[in-house]
């Protein structure tokens, strides 16, 4: 009798197994990745209800780049209050020209990445803007695209007509210096993940450049959580298998599961969003390149205000 | 040995069973993303609504007419906008991966002209350009839409929506353009030519905070622009009333991921006070009933769903009565405002 109740039990353990076989795969390939500077005794755990900053990071993973020197389109810092479901987000644009932590000399800051991965992209974060990063999210084209299909789509508000002439053809597998035009109508609407990637990796046509790309990218974010909210905890393996292979983090399984409430609670319209526009940063050429010349009397008082230690 | 046996194979198979019911007893509890919207075709609305009603969703037009949808353009072109002429055609948007062009089509859905020639030649890309928000004159001469015209061979980067006519026929003598657009804001969008002979559009531009936002402006016939609405409000997607006499519109707020319902009266020159009707949605591509006293929109049902078909009757009374949903399951294009014809 013991045997065959144990039977039993054993064949719904594997039944739950193979329904999650997806998350802990990616769990096993994506998450828990370390490298970061400093011990991670000293970096805040979501899962203790303390607050606590993670850097999301988003590279061009196509063809045009060798995979260990990715550089870093998008950035922005999040810092989350889990007692006051309290948000705030910072933009930090890709041009921002700063000295780049384990090289000798300044670069845009989107190429910290490409100089040591993650880890090198938060010692920089850090140093520069002098704010403590508990954690990092990394996620290539492909991911952003297969997770806004996975969730089915998000709804947005897209703020204008967003034309490109010259928009990267590179996800389709062809030449990845090919250029398409792009021409995503404004209004409210709902986007799967490739219009809802020409929405956000714009910005040819936009007169604030990567600020108004960045802006996109914050409101595609918060859609995505309000979708997000909408789904239970037997939508995590298709989620996994969409993001298998386009995510890697510095967070455990554990510290995940205990973020899902988390992002679930949080209210949209009391997000602080950021920006570095001037006077914060004021645009510059430096070798033959466009860049943001940051003003850090200004950029690090008003970061050390939004992301207190 | 058979005998012994049975009981065991019935018994693993019981337990094989058991595991899988709870692999699927998982997926009960999944909520469903992926589910492919229906055809409206395939469908009918959950209440009937009089006239006839046109719609896009997923490159196809689709008639409502006597409560139920049929199919109304039939060949592989990607259709979207409709836009009712005076002579009971249509002029729509048809959209490849490079470029868009304007169609007549007749009262079969079938192309019956083709007003713009956009497709570019060779491969420079930046040779093709968009053509969309059509809106046909109340002579039905002349066709009002938005068109990334002309370019700049300079600052090929610069791609911008100005306000262009052209004659139905689409004959490229016609072709005036009526707005200059801010650079870089995406430009000019949604005209609606007016009996006066003046045009309301939507302007996008730059606020103080430097926010991309729209204002609705008026263009009077001399070329004097009017802005109506403030950037503060961002409002878009202007639907005049059949009288003339009420402006329906989109607005957003600064910044804010809304879109509430709001209407205005309108003297021709001004807006007057006005209401938000729906603020708990998010709405989009307004279109006035034939008779004037309701509004068809587009709104998910639910957070992050796909838009349907909604209906608001009363919507130049004090109080309307409670919106109502149309449809349920379909994925219509909320770009694409809906043509509402009374036949």
């Amino acid at each position: 009798m013991v045997a065959v109740v144990l039977g039993f039990v054993v064949a719904g353990i594997a039944g739950a197994v193979a329904y999650f076989l997806p998350v802990a795969a990616t769990a096993l390939q994506s998450t828990g990745q370390g490298g970061l500077p400093v011990e991670s005794t000293s970096r805040a755990n979501p899962s203790s209800g303390d607050p606590f900053t993670v850097l999301l990071l988003g590279s061009d993973n196509d063809a045009k780049f060798a995979n260990n020197h990715l550089l870093t389109q998008s950035m922005i810092l999040v810092r989350v209050v889990p007692k006051t479901n309290q948000v705030t987000m910072l933009s930090i644009p890709r041009d921002l020209w700063v000295p780049i932590t384990g090289t000798s000399g300044s670069a845009k800051i989107m190429s910290a990445y490409a100089n040591g991965g993650a880890a090198n992209a938060v010692a920089t974060v850090e140093r520069d803007l002098g704010v403590r990063v508990d954690h990092y999210v990394w996620t290539g084209l492909r991911g952003l695209v297969e997770l806004i299909d996975a969730v089915g789509g998000i709804d947005v508000v897209t703020t204008n007509p967003v034309l490109d002439d010259q928009y990267p053809a590179d996800l389709s597998g062809g030449n990845p210096y090919d250029v398409a035009r792009v021409a995503v109508l404004p209004g409210a609407q709902h986007l799967d993940g490739i219009h809802a990637l020409e929405y956000v990796r714009s910005r040819h046509g936009d007169i604030r450049g990567d600020f108004g790309r960045s802006e996109r990218q914050q409101q595609v974010l918060l859609a995505l959580r309000a979708t997000a909210r909408g789904l239970s905890f037997a939508n995590v393996p298709d989620l996994a298998a969409a993001l298998s292979g386009q995510v890697s983090t510095d967070l455990g399984i554990r510290q995940i599961g205990d973020l899902l409430p988390l992002i679930g609670g949080i209210n949209i319209d009391s997000v602080q969003r950021i920006m570095l526009l001037p006077p914060y940063t004021q645009s510059a050429q430096i070798a033959g390149q466009d860049v943001l010349l940051p003003d850090w009397s200004r950029v690090r008082p008003l970061v050390a205000q939004s992301f207190p230690p | 040995m058979i005998r012994r046996g049975g009981p065991v194979v019935a018994l693993l198979a019981l337990m094989a069973g058991f595991g899988l019911g709870v692999y699927h007893l998982f997926g009960l509890f999944r909520t469903e993303t992926t589910k492919a919207a229906a055809a409206p075709s395939e469908t009918r609305p959950l209440i009937a609504l009089p006239g006839t009603l046109y719609l896009a969703q997923q490159g196809v037009i689709y008639r409502l007419r006597d409560g139920s949808f049929a199919r109304f353009t039939r060949d592989a072109r990607s259709w979207s906008q409709p836009a009712l002429s005076p002579d009971d055609h249509l002029v729509a948007v048809a959209r490849s991966s490079q470029s868009s062009d304007l169609y007549l089509l007749d009262g079969s859905g079938a192309v019956a002209g083709q007003i713009t020639h956009n497709a570019g030649s060779g491969r420079d890309i930046t040779t093709n350009h968009w053509a969309f928000y059509p809106h046909v004159g109340a002579d039905g001469m002349r066709v009002y839409f938005a068109y990334d015209a002309p370019k700049d061979r300079q600052q090929t980067y610069r791609v911008d929506f100005a306000i262009w006519s052209d004659a139905v026929t689409g004959a490229a003598a016609q072709l005036r353009q009526l707005s200059t657009p801010n650079d870089y804001t995406g430009g000019d969008v949604s005209p609606i030519p007016l009996a006066s002979g003046g045009l309301l559009y939507v302007r996008y531009g730059v606020d103080a905070q430097e926010h991309i936002v729209s204002r609705i402006v008026r263009r009077s016939p001399n070329g004097l622009l009017t802005p109506l609405t403030t950037e503060a409000e961002d409002c878009s997607a202007p639907a005049l009333s059949p009288d003339a006499t009420t402006l329906a519109m989109v607005c957003s707020g600064s910044r804010s991921q809304t879109a509430k319902l709001e209407v205005a009266t309108f003297d021709g020159v001004t807006l007057g006070q006005r209401r938000v009707l729906i603020g708990d949605q998010l709405c989009a591509v307004p279109a006035w009933s034939p008779d004037g006293r309701g509004l068809a929109y587009l709104a998910p049902a639910t957070t992050g769903g796909r838009f349907q078909l909604w209906w608001l009757a009363g919507a130049t009374t004090p109080a309307p009565p409670p919106r109502q949903q149309v449809t349920e399951n379909l994925d219509f294009d909320a770009t694409s405002a809906p043509a509402w014809s009374g036949s």
